[in-house]
């Protein structure tokens, strides 16, 4: 049994499945973009184990092809195993190794990437101090406990927990939080502003005056979807456990802009849907920002931030230059010059957490190095037997 | 003559066993879709150290950038939109949550303290009725209609022009009296933006504050 699975892991028949399943997954891929947008699409065919089907509505989801990491997983194991069988000693063959182990090594550094990297945000004004950065799309329902004078307790639940009307128990919550509405994007509208008839979904919060319309997912590159839930706060009894009457209904929005507040067993808290945080050790401070355009053009020539990076940690406090090509490069985190506000008083800036950044460098200088190897082995031995033959 | 060094059952069995890793491993949950739980400290971050230190330059054969110096340094903590009354000195800035432009906190004696805070939203949020009836909720008083808001609405001169101005009194269920029972807000509606100047907290020192919250309030201009 085990060795039938190994004849079909090993198998070269395999790998031209995965590369063909590769070619449909991206060209059908390609073809989504049009109604669910490269980031959807991303997360739905390539960032999956199946693609499933149907997307969304239906209770029931049938996996109908192979996803990105299925494919790509298959396919790693495939070339490992391929070449424990079929591996065979000597120094002709080396470059063929050293390839495969460079292949071998920018396949599992995609893996690695994919499961953990984490692209971010950071958006200063002048003088700024932020010591988080935040998610362009991902959005996180905070729930802060804010009673201790010292610091904010914060629960972030993510995006992915509200949809499908969920109910959230955490250990650190003494309430369930039931979602009663969930908006992948949305618009609000005060009561007085639409004839629709619709009436406010939440009877708590400044959400007791405002519409909710439901719009479609925004696809385009540049744009943001708003996403809004309306959430019921449920105690629950520390004894038994049961569920006590609810709280009330909150309607919480990335379009609502502030935190809402309410207070449960002696305990102040606020919740807000806002942009996925990423909480660092350090915090860095926007001095300046400078846009510079050629003379008498509105061309731009350059544009950089001066920041200073503080980490009480590690005593670290300097000033840093932050420029196209020219990232700061911190605990693991690459900040980039992204963009920068219309009217130029604030500075964005691209956070980039990559374990594997590393991966495709060492990747490709192996399979070089490989290339090199099996050419100059072979251009050698043909050298070899030319002189042989004048001889 | 090359040298087969792995073949058989042995090799066959780690492969696969190593495959079913790699494919466990492409179920991961990613951390960003698992609830998270943290402290967030309320002090204000470090204040970057007084720049002394020349601004970081360019490498010698790139084009310069920008001009002029290093700028003073910076708070860690904005203190708002430019108001030509000098702030209180008791008035404690906090750090910036969002939206908030400025954001103070005044302690008063045995525990009380109040908080002050500016937020600008768009333009269409300045619904007075909507917004007096929100902040009348949070301190679970009932909500007003239309005919009651002239009697609530003061009108607060000020540069800003038209300034929306409420007092409001209440303590919402299981609220902290230290914390909360009154709110003192102005809404300063503008076509860029509407400006929500607001203080909440305690009754007896949000009235001890009201003077100095009025005089910040009319020092903004447009």
């Amino acid at each position: 049994m085990i060795r039938k699975a190994f004849d079909v892991i090993t198998s070269l028949k395999l790998t031209i499945a995965c590369l063909a399943g590769a070619m449909v997954l991206i060209f059908a891929g390609t073809l989504a973009q049009v109604h669910l947008g490269i980031h959807e699409v991303q997360q739905r065919y390539f960032q999956s184990f199946f693609v499933w089907w149907p997307p969304e509505g239906s209770r029931f989801r049938l996996p109908v092809f192979p996803g990105g990491h299925l494919i790509g997983a298959v396919l790693l194991v495939n070339l490992i195993a391929a070449h424990a069988r079929r591996f065979r000693w000597g120094w002709g063959k080396l470059g063929i190794h050293l390839i495969h182990a460079g292949l071998i090594i920018m396949l599992a550094g995609g893996l690695l990437t994919d499961l953990f990297s984490v692209e971010s945000y950071l958006r200063l004004a002048h003088g700024d101090t932020k010591n988080y950065s935040e998610h362009a799309r991902l959005m996180e329902l905070a729930v802060i406990d804010t009673t201790n004078p010292e610091f904010d307790q914060v629960t972030a639940i993510p995006e992915a927990s509200l949809r499908g009307k969920r109910e959230i128990a955490h250990k650190s919550l003494p309430f369930r939080i039931v979602v009663k509405n969930f908006f992948q994007n949305s618009r609000l509208q005060m009561q007085g502003q639409t004839r629709t008839g619709a009436r406010p979904l939440a009877n708590q919060g400044p959400g007791a005056q405002v519409i909710v319309e439901a719009l479609p997912r925004a696809t385009g590159i540049d744009e943001r979807n708003v996403v809004s839930a309306v959430a019921e706060i449920v105690p629950i009894d520390p004894a038994s456990g049961a569920p006590q009457p609810a709280l009330g209904t909150w309607l919480v929005s990335d379009a609502l802009g502030a935190e809402q507040g309410f207070s449960y067993a002696g305990r102040t808290w606020q919740i807000a849907i806002r942009p996925a945080r990423y909480y660092k050790p350090y915090s860095v401070t926007l001095q300046k920002f400078t846009h510079d355009r050629y003379a008498g053009t509105d061309i731009p020539k350059n544009f950089s931030s001066h920041v200073t990076l503080i980490d009480p940690e590690r005593a670290v406090n300097r000033d840093v230059l932050i420029y196209m090509n020219h990232p700061l490069r911190y605990r693991g985190d690459t900040f980039y010059q992204s963009g920068f506000q219309k009217d130029e008083q604030a500075t964005i800036l691209q956070v980039v957490h990559n374990p594997g950044i590393i991966a495709p460098y060492i990747a490709c200088v192996i399979v070089a190095a490989g290339l090199l190897l099996q050419f100059g082995y072979h251009l050698f031995g043909f050298s070899r037997r030319r002189k042989a033959a004048v001889a | 003559m090359g040298v087969r060094v792995r073949s058989g059952i042995c090799g066959s069995t780690s492969v696969v066993a190593f495959g079913a890793c790699i494919l466990l491993l492409t179920g991961c949950e990613r951390e960003d879709e698992q609830i998270k739980v943290y402290r967030v400290a309320k002090a204000p971050l470090q204040n970057p150290a007084s720049l002394q230190t020349p601004a970081p330059s360019m490498p010698p054969n790139h084009p310069p950038v920008g001009g002029g110096t290093s700028p003073a340094a910076a708070p860690a903590v904005a203190t708002g939109p430019s108001s030509n009354v000098p702030l209180p000195p008791h008035w404690e800035p906090q750090p910036l949550a969002q939206m908030r432009q400025a954001s103070f906190l005044v302690r008063g004696e045995n525990g009380t303290m109040v908080d002050i805070s500016l937020v600008t939203l768009g333009a269409s949020s300045g619904d007075v009725l909507a917004n007096v009836n929100r902040w009348r909720g949070q301190l679970g008083q009932p909500a007003i209609t239309a005919d009651d808001l002239p009697r609530v609405v003061q009108h607060l001169p000020s540069e800003l022009g038209h300034v929306a101005l409420v007092d409001i009194e209440g303590t919402p269920e299981q609220g902290d009296p230290n914390k909360d029972g009154r709110i003192i807000a102005a809404i300063a509606p503008a076509e860029s933006g509407t400006g929500f100047f607001k203080l909440r907290g305690n009754a007896a020192l949000a009235g001890a504050e009201k003077e100095n919250f009025l005089k910040w309030v009319s020092g903004f201009r447009k």
